[in-house]
């Protein structure tokens, strides 16, 4: 099955501005969220800024990535502010050797989730608005600077979230018929494809992440670009849908990636993405006070950026560490494997994705659904600051989502999703590993994810406080 | 419960074509307590003498920090001339901006916050 070759759906993607068309709507949204950044009140709850970003935009992509794929990377505005820019200047430099891998994105999506609880982000919409304004430059700069797609592949925070995200997503661009591509020669899907003119001028950009379609596996670092698909001169490219998860437990080696399991920063993105999940979710409920002040009695100091990043380097580095460790362990000795504990660790820790992206979409699905039609009296009294009258009507503020008590059962029903989702995975990951010991082999795994699980049940039932995590607040 | 709220009393203008409209609004009791009701009563004044307003729109809202939170919405009454009241119950813990609205009939608006910190 392929979905470039459905009606309707089909021509939309293989039409060559299909991309366009999608970054330009969130072009117009950006811009939206900018002016009434500046322009809008300074509530939160009444401004677009924050509204657009933090519930609508975080709302919709997990639920994209979890229904289709990296929509929001296809149709990422600030890219296309980046590919106007280079319209005037052509990057010339590779990007540099420290530049490599997903470290310098970790620091970064670590950093965005810190200084969102530090300075709570999602009550500030001017913050906000520079934040937008804040990625547009960086787009723009780094890849001005570096040729490729330099800035989505090792640094967009967000894109390195929907990269882990989008391997539990349903669809998959991939090479069509393998004879197909092994008898091509110019490997345009990566390369880009030229003119049979003589001077052969670039005609269509292959993958600017490095991609080649035959050896590609799986979605990380796939933006749905679908440059290959304009790029293939054999139209062998499929947008084909797949199990969801299963290429966390497949080993073979990736293009562009290699071996995940061998690759450190990626590891410690998903241990990022999933406890970082657990984190984000745990900042917004009432017992992380009594968290605060215990750490604040613990180390002596009054001062939140220490306290949050103890918070921080507990939940997110000891306590992982530990769990990972243990569970990597006691496999090996149930098992008797050879490999060393960590050679364990990188294998089985994206057995734990799924109950990740369970805990993001229960976490982002509840502002979503409370708070989906806010947006609609905000912009209605926008409509009045703007023309002095109500043009759009007087603004129905009634009109905001579903309950939250109508929402926790979703939301739990989204984490006991992600759970038997990774124990899925696990299970699939132990029996190529061990066959018929596949079971007492995932024990010390299945128990950890019980344990997340019961976690992320405990943080989701626990009421709501909206101050942040300002300790003298 | 412990009943703490600090509530500040901010008198907010607006001026259209020659008219000033301004509205005072507080809580009552001075200290709300959570998922308890409470009234918020508004009075708005018009022009420079200060003429107490009648049949004016008087929208009043309460609204988290969090964007996307459900803000809550007092059904508003005149109960006396001049004087407006409308019941509202906050139900979450945190800090919470409370936004009296006024509009008279020929599209003069103006908005007074009351900022409340509901404490569990």
């Amino acid at each position: 099955m392929d979905l470039l070759r459905w009606p309707i759906v089909g021509p939309f993607l293989r039409w060559r501005h299909a991309r366009t068309s999608l970054q330009l709507l969130f072009l117009a949204a950006a811009i939206v969220v900018v002016l009434h950044g500046f322009f809008g009140p300074d509530i939160a709850s009444a401004n677009l800024a924050t509204t657009l970003v933090w519930v609508h935009y975080r709302g919709l992509l997990v639920l994209a990535l979890l229904a289709a794929g990296n929509l929001f990377c296809a149709g990422c505005p600030f890219i296309k502010a980046r590919d106007w820019g280079r319209r005037l200047h052509a990057p010339r430099l590779k990007r540099p050797g420290w530049l490599r891998g997903k470290w310098v994105a970790l620091v970064l999506f670590a950093a965005v989730l810190y200084t969102y609880e530090l300075f709570d982000l999602w009550s500030l919409p001017l913050a906000t608005t520079w934040i937008v304004l804040a990625y547009f430059v960086a787009a723009l700069v780094v890849d001005l600077v570096f040729t490729g797609a330099t800035f989505c592949k090792h640094l967009c925070p967000v894109g390195q979230f929907n990269f882990i995200a989008s391997m539990m997503s349903p669809l998959e661009l991939r090479a069509g018929d393998a004879a197909t591509c092994a008898s091509c020669r110019t490997a345009d899907c990566v390369a880009g494809r030229r003119s049979p003119e003589p001077a052969r001028p670039l005609v269509q950009r292959g993958c600017e992440l490095g991609l080649y379609m035959p050896a590609k596996v799986g979605n990380i670092d796939c933006t749905f670009c679908l440059d290959c698909v304009q790029a293939c001169p054999h139209d062998n490219i499929v947008l084909a849908p797949r199990v969801p998860g299963l290429e966390l437990a497949d080993t073979r080696r990736r293009s562009a990636l290699g071996r995940i399991a061998q690759r450190a920063d990626l590891v410690a993105l998903v241990v990022l993405f999933v406890f970082g999940a657990l984190t984000n979710a745990f900042a917004m409920v009432t017992p992380v006070r009594r968290v605060e002040l215990w750490i604040a009695d613990l180390i002596g100091t009054q001062s939140e950026a220490v306290i949050l990043a103890s918070l921080f380097a507990t939940s997110i580095v000891a306590v992982p560490a530990v769990l990972l460790a243990a569970a990597s362990w006691l496999m090996r000795v149930l098992t008797r494997d050879p490999r060393s504990v960590s050679a364990l660790a990188m294998r089985y820790v994206y057995a734990l994705v799924p109950f990740g992206f369970g805990v993001w979409l229960a976490h982002y699905g509840f502002h979503l659904l409370t708070g989906m039609l806010v947006v609609v009296p905000i912009t209605q009294a926008a409509a009045i600051d703007i023309f002095g009258q109500a043009l759009l009507g007087e603004p129905l503020w009634r009109w905001a989502g579903l309950r939250p008590g109508a929402v926790f059962p979703i939301q739990v029903g989204l984490l006991v999703l992600g759970t038997i989702g990774a124990l899925g995975v696990l299970t699939v990951m132990a029996s190529d590993d061990y066959g018929d010991d596949a079971g007492r082999a995932i024990v010390p795994w299945a128990l950890l994810i019980l344990l997340l699980f019961g976690a992320g049940v405990w943080v989701m039932y626990q009421p709501m406080e909206m101050r942040g995590l300002g300790i003298g607040a | 419960m412990t009943l703490l709220a600090t509530a500040a009393l901010v008198t907010a203008c607006a001026r259209t074509s020659g008219a000033k409209l301004s509205v005072e609004a507080r809580t009552v009791p001075d200290h709300p307590a959570l998922n308890q009701p409470f009234f918020v009563e508004v009075r708005g004044h018009e022009g420079d003498e200060r003429r107490p307003i009648s049949g004016a729109r008087v929208d009043i809202i309460g609204r988290m920090d969090h964007p996307g939170m459900a803000p809550a919405v007092a059904a508003v009454s005149e109960t006396e001339p001049a004087l407006y009241r409308g019941t509202l119950t906050l139900g979450m813990a945190g800090k919470w901006t409370l936004q009296a609205a006024v509009a008279l009939p020929d599209g003069t608006r103006a908005v007074q916050q009351v900022e409340l910190e509901m404490q569990p």
